[in-house]
């Protein structure tokens, strides 16, 4: 029996592949860097933000960022951005460039949800965004860099980013699981058969909003949940489930691909059923954790590899 | 990772850091509000005016939020009914100075905050409409 035992974990741990912080080659940090600023540059919009403070939020309860509110100044510090997130992909170092487009970040954020109502559909970018800017700066710590690496990034820089970007956004997916059981004391699966009135909710400001439903599948998760009430504990406890142990992601490749698809699916699930895609989210999920073009490539070093061992043995009976 | 989730949850809502509260509470009622003309027709803000739908519910809550907090014990239900009446009337004013402004089609047009309540009673939703504001 315990010989069973260890035979099973010892498949399984060979499945899962190696433990801890993940070790990325030069070129997919080259890579991962150039698809996060796009992302950022996507992300990025040149509409400018009201320039009123009613509901002060955030820095804006200390900092009076309605200067911002001129567009003159919004574009300048638009573009100023823009610049600095070409120069990022291009090699700059990210705290001389990711540094001043958080605090424009922070400046513009502060400003829209002054306004009675916060958003949280960039927030996460806006943590990867921080996370980018304090590793860049904390890995001068403790050495004296060369002159050239106050100015590019290194590698090691490069990796140190990576991981600490991978933590900030695994860290809001475990907040977002903490914060369901603080507010509900415990109770939230509890309450897994109120999330139908979410849905009608979702659904209502579909159609008073914009005069259409949300369509089949919404319309058919609705009829299953008020049907089956037990559908609500399965949906919303694998999704609490997914978001307590996300930081199983950080433990490897193959169980930051495997929670990263998961997390996929969830964001995707949301989208199709209640319009809350969260695009941003699923980007990152795609860059720090699917990390899809070194599945590729691995596959495509695994059938070369087994090419040539069937040339070989073709080989060896010719 | 960990100092992130501290920092988050211990500053709450403060940009970039937020405790992520989104269907956090399931509470046992919930509500759609939106635009109406006199004759009931809604005003499709999404659609028609790039207004996305639930900031008329985040910003009505916070209004609400407001009132509870000044009221001796901080509840909901020490607000009066002229004070909820009032916050509403803040919503719709706040949709008319935005998107109701002089020359357009909405400006003459007099308009309603509605709300869609939803609950659940004997396992089935039950769905009420009232106005909230009228013009």
């Amino acid at each position: 029996m315990m010989k069973f035992f260890q035979t099973t974990f010892s498949r399984l741990r060979a499945l899962l592949g190696p433990f801890g912080a993940v070790r990325f080659g030069l070129w997919e940090l080259v890579l991962m860097r150039a698809l996060f600023a796009l992302v950022l540059w996507m992300n990025l919009t040149p509409k400018v933000p009201p320039g009123t403070l009613p509901h002060p939020y955030g820095f804006a309860k200390h900092f009076d960022f309605t200067f911002l509110a001129q567009p003159e100044t919004y574009a300048l510090c638009y573009h100023g951005a823009l610049v600095l997130v070409v120069l990022f992909a291009l090699g700059a170092r990210g705290f001389w460039t990711l540094g001043p487009v958080f605090a424009f970040m922070i400046a513009r954020a502060s400003l829209n949800n002054s306004q009675g109502f916060i958003g949280h559909a960039g927030l996460v970018l806006a943590l990867v965004v921080m996370a980018q800017v304090v590793a860049s700066g904390a890995e001068w710590i403790g050495r004296r860099p060369r002159w050239w690496e106050i100015l590019v990034s290194t590698k090691k820089e490069m990796q140190l980013a990576a991981d600490w970007s991978r933590q900030a956004m695994i860290a809001s997916y475990v907040v977002a699981g903490i914060t369901k059981l603080v507010a509900t004391e415990g109770e939230w699966l509890a309450r897994a058969p109120y999330f139908l009135l979410q849905v009608c909710k979702v659904q209502g400001e579909s159609w008073w909003g914009y005069g259409r439903s949300l369509g089949a599948g919404s319309e058919a998760f609705l009829r299953a949940l008020g049907d089956h009430p037990w559908l609500a504990f399965l949906f919303l406890g694998a999704g609490l489930l997914l978001e307590l142990f996300a930081f199983i992601a950080l433990m490897g490749r193959r169980l930051g691909l495997v929670m990263g698809l998961s997390l996929l699916a969830f964001h995707l699930s949301l989208g199709w059923l209640m319009d809350l895609s969260f695009t941003t989210n699923q980007h990152l999920l795609m860059i720090f954790f699917i990390n899809p073009v070194w599945w590729c490539a691995q596959l495509g070093v695994l059938v070369v590899a087994l090419s040539r061992g069937r040339r070989s043995v073709n080989g060896d009976h010719s | 990772m960990i100092t992130i989730i501290v920092l988050c949850l211990v500053m709450g809502e403060w940009y970039p850091f937020s405790h992520f509260p989104m269907y956090s509470k399931l509470a046992s009622t919930t509500q759609c509000l939106y635009i109406a003309r006199l004759d009931d027709t809604p005003v499709f803000i999404g659609r028609d005016h790039g207004v996305q739908p639930f900031l008329l519910r985040k910003i009505y809550n916070t209004e609400i939020d407001v009132l509870k907090n000044a009221t001796p014990n901080g509840k909901r239900s020490e607000i009066s009914q002229e004070q909820m009446d009032g916050a509403a009337r803040k919503v719709l004013d706040w949709f008319r100075d935005k998107h109701a402004k002089p020359g357009s089609a909405l400006h003459a047009a007099p308009l309603k905050l509605m709300t869609e309540d939803y609950t659940i009673e004997s396992g089935k939703v039950v769905r009420t409409i009232k106005t909230l504001a009228g013009p």
